[in-house]
């Protein structure tokens, strides 16, 4: 696994590292059983708090994607198609958001961003 | 989560300064920093936490005794005029836990000569000589005044990682003043933010970031009201800077830019803002 | 007591890089002059607690220049085995300072002789060999005292003064007390008797040992109460 973060994008650090994990997971680079980094050995090879390893974990437990146990570490859980599911889908609504907050900024209408649309799933064998 | 170490309602007074109660906990296996300017208190707070100063009022709680703490200050608390192997040969039979095998690790790996008096010693191998002592008696807390002021960034990297690796331990932790934020930055679990004698935040390094933004904006795009939100605020000739809460930026005009901001910066609109207040 | 004798040896290794050659040396010739010029090895006594108190406030001297007391406490040495180590330390340096003074008296006097520079026994009365040690025995105490409640360089100056004063004295006593006057209305104050003389040595050991206790419980109420 690795992570790679960067200092400067301005995206919380726990974030990039939950989606990085995420991803890993989701793309089968993570297995299921398999052992996490401690929270400390990576903070310490990250150069970064504890704390913000710690966050970042505890979050992916509470999305059901990692468990922590006592004494051991943090373990991968077996990949739950609803949840890759239910990634992928909030993946898609944020490129949308994103095609439409610069609809409204270059004055294009809906019916041109439909149209957009169908012309690009045409392409793409979905 | 115990602690190792609890402070609460420190208070004392010099002529011309006073630090005013001061609370704050460090839970065992974090590095917590202490920022604030010169003359903040940062070094009497901790010279009361060592026990060579007392309290006027207010407790200080520690769980571990002197032989368990690992101290590195401005200065060389060594006779001068000993050898760097003399200070081993005369320091370690007060601690019972003393390794001289890690000690002689520390010497290597900070490329220091037993052969070398102290006073003969640049300003980073006394702090480095400090630090060698201190990690190698068995200490479960190290506390630290400044120990990176004066040394080249890869010294300090250095450091960082050496109190890194001291807290992976999670029974240990770290307790140092600093005024080099990116230092903090880097190492820091908890930050108490020292202005003038008085905690202004005493927290997570996380929420402290996340607690502030840096805005931007033109000339006269702030009312005398949306004004007050902006702490340090400056004014230049083609707009102005500042910082403000994240949770005050619905107040604030939509056009402004609002930013990440780091903690060099929100040292800094502290500070001003601070100042306006005297 | 662990501690206790670990925190004299750490006085001595404080005092050891001071104690070189030169200063030796020095001190030596200074202890054969003074013997010399008084013609009698007698005065050992008193060149021998005068370096005792010198050297006896080295460690408060560079206490203070190198912060020794925080360091003290970071070794979890309580307060008043610094005391009590420091009074043992002070006792331990009198005894060998007074050796060494004898020594080197004994060889610059019978030197002196045997070279033909000094010509008369000149011995001391009994008197003078008992006052000047003790009332150089009470000085110290004092001065111990004073270097736990101010800092050495304060300090210094308290006892700077005694010691010139002293060592001015130490020969006006001894003339004062060789003259046969004086020296036989004193000598006739001490007792006749060996359990006269016994008794008199009692009272004046006691004598010194309640002035050292108040000395020491006074040092140990003032450093507990101070900031470093």
């Amino acid at each position: 696994m690795q992570i790679i973060l960067s200092h400067r994008s301005g995206e919380p650090l726990y974030e990039q590292i939950k989606t990085q994990i995420r991803d890993a997971i989701f793309s089968g680079d993570l297995a299921e059983d398999e052992l996490l980094p401690s929270v400390r050995g990576l903070a310490r090879d990250l150069k970064i708090s504890v704390i913000t390893t710690t966050r970042a974990y505890s979050d992916l437990e509470a999305e059901g994607l990692v468990v922590s146990v006592q004494g051991k570490g943090c373990y991968v859980l077996p990949r739950n198609k609803e949840l890759a599911r239910e990634n992928a889908l909030s993946k898609v609504e944020a490129g949308l958001s994103a095609a439409i907050d610069a609809a409204k900024a270059g004055g294009i209408t809906a019916a041109e961003i439909l149209e957009t649309l169908t012309l690009l799933l045409k392409e793409e064998v979905l | 989560m115990t602690n190792i170490l609890e402070l609460k309602n420190f208070s004392k007074s010099y002529p011309g300064f006073s630090i005013k109660d001061v609370s704050f906990t460090l839970p065992k296996g974090y590095i917590c920093g202490f920022v604030g300017q010169n003359g903040a208190g940062k070094t009497t707070i901790l010279k009361s936490i060592l026990g060579f100063t007392r309290p006027d009022s207010g407790t200080i709680e520690l769980a571990c005794c002197a032989e368990e703490i690992g101290v590195v200050m401005e200065a060389p608390m060594y006779v001068d005029e000993w050898t760097v192997a003399e200070v081993e040969m005369n320091l370690s039979p007060f601690y019972p836990a003393w390794d001289c095998v890690a000690f002689a690790r520390y010497l290597e790996q900070f490329a220091l000569d037993r052969k070398k008096k102290i006073k003969a010693l640049s300003r980073g191998m006394k702090m480095k000589i400090q630090l060698a002592v201190a990690l190698s008696h068995g200490a479960k807390l190290l506390i630290l005044d400044e120990p990176t002021s004066g040394l080249d960034p890869l010294a300090r990297d250095e450091v960082c990682d050496l109190l890194r690796e001291f807290v992976l331990d999670e029974s240990r932790s770290v307790l140092f003043s600093s005024h080099i934020t990116s230092d903090l930055e880097k190492t820091a679990d908890y930050i108490n933010f020292l202005i003038d004698g008085t905690i202004v935040y005493a927290g997570t390094k996380d929420a402290l970031l996340e607690k502030y933004v840096r805005v931007a904006g033109g000339l006269g795009a702030l009312s005398a009201e949306q004004k007050r939100c902006i702490i340090g605020y400056r004014e230049h000739g083609t707009g102005f800077e500042g910082m403000c809460e994240r949770a005050h930026l619905r107040i604030l005009p939509q056009t402004l830019l609002a930013e990440a901001i780091a903690l060099d910066d929100i040292f800094i609109c502290m500070n001003k803002g601070a100042k306006l207040h005297e | 007591m662990n501690k206790l004798r670990a925190f004299i040896r750490l006085d001595f290794s404080t005092v050891k890089p001071y104690l070189n050659i030169k200063t030796l040396l020095i001190l030596g010739v200074f202890t054969i002059f003074v013997s010399v010029l008084n013609g009698t090895v007698s005065m050992f006594l008193g060149t021998g607690f005068m370096l005792g108190m010198i050297f006896g406030a080295n460690p408060f001297a560079i206490g203070e220049k190198c912060s020794l007391d925080a360091l003290y406490i970071t070794l979890g040495i309580s307060k008043r085995t610094v005391v009590l180590g420091r009074y043992l330390f002070v006792l331990l340096f009198d005894i060998a300072s007074i050796l060494f003074a004898f020594v080197l008296s004994a060889f610059g006097v019978f030197g002196a002789k045997a070279l033909g520079i000094l010509q008369d026994s000149g011995g001391t009365s009994v008197a003078a060999t008992i006052l000047i040690p003790v009332v150089l025995l009470l000085m110290q105490m004092f001065q111990l005292s004073r270097l736990f409640k101010t800092s050495y360089s304060k300090a210094k100056f308290v006892f700077v003064l005694p010691i010139l004063m002293v060592t001015a004295s130490m020969s006006f006593i001894r003339i004062l007390a060789n003259n046969t006057a004086t020296a036989a209305r004193l000598s006739s104050a001490l007792p006749e008797s060996f359990a006269g003389k016994v008794l008199f040595g009692a009272v004046i050991a006691a004598m010194l040992a309640l002035a050292a206790l108040c000395s020491y419980r006074r040092s140990i109420a003032i450093y507990k109460k101070r900031d470093f």
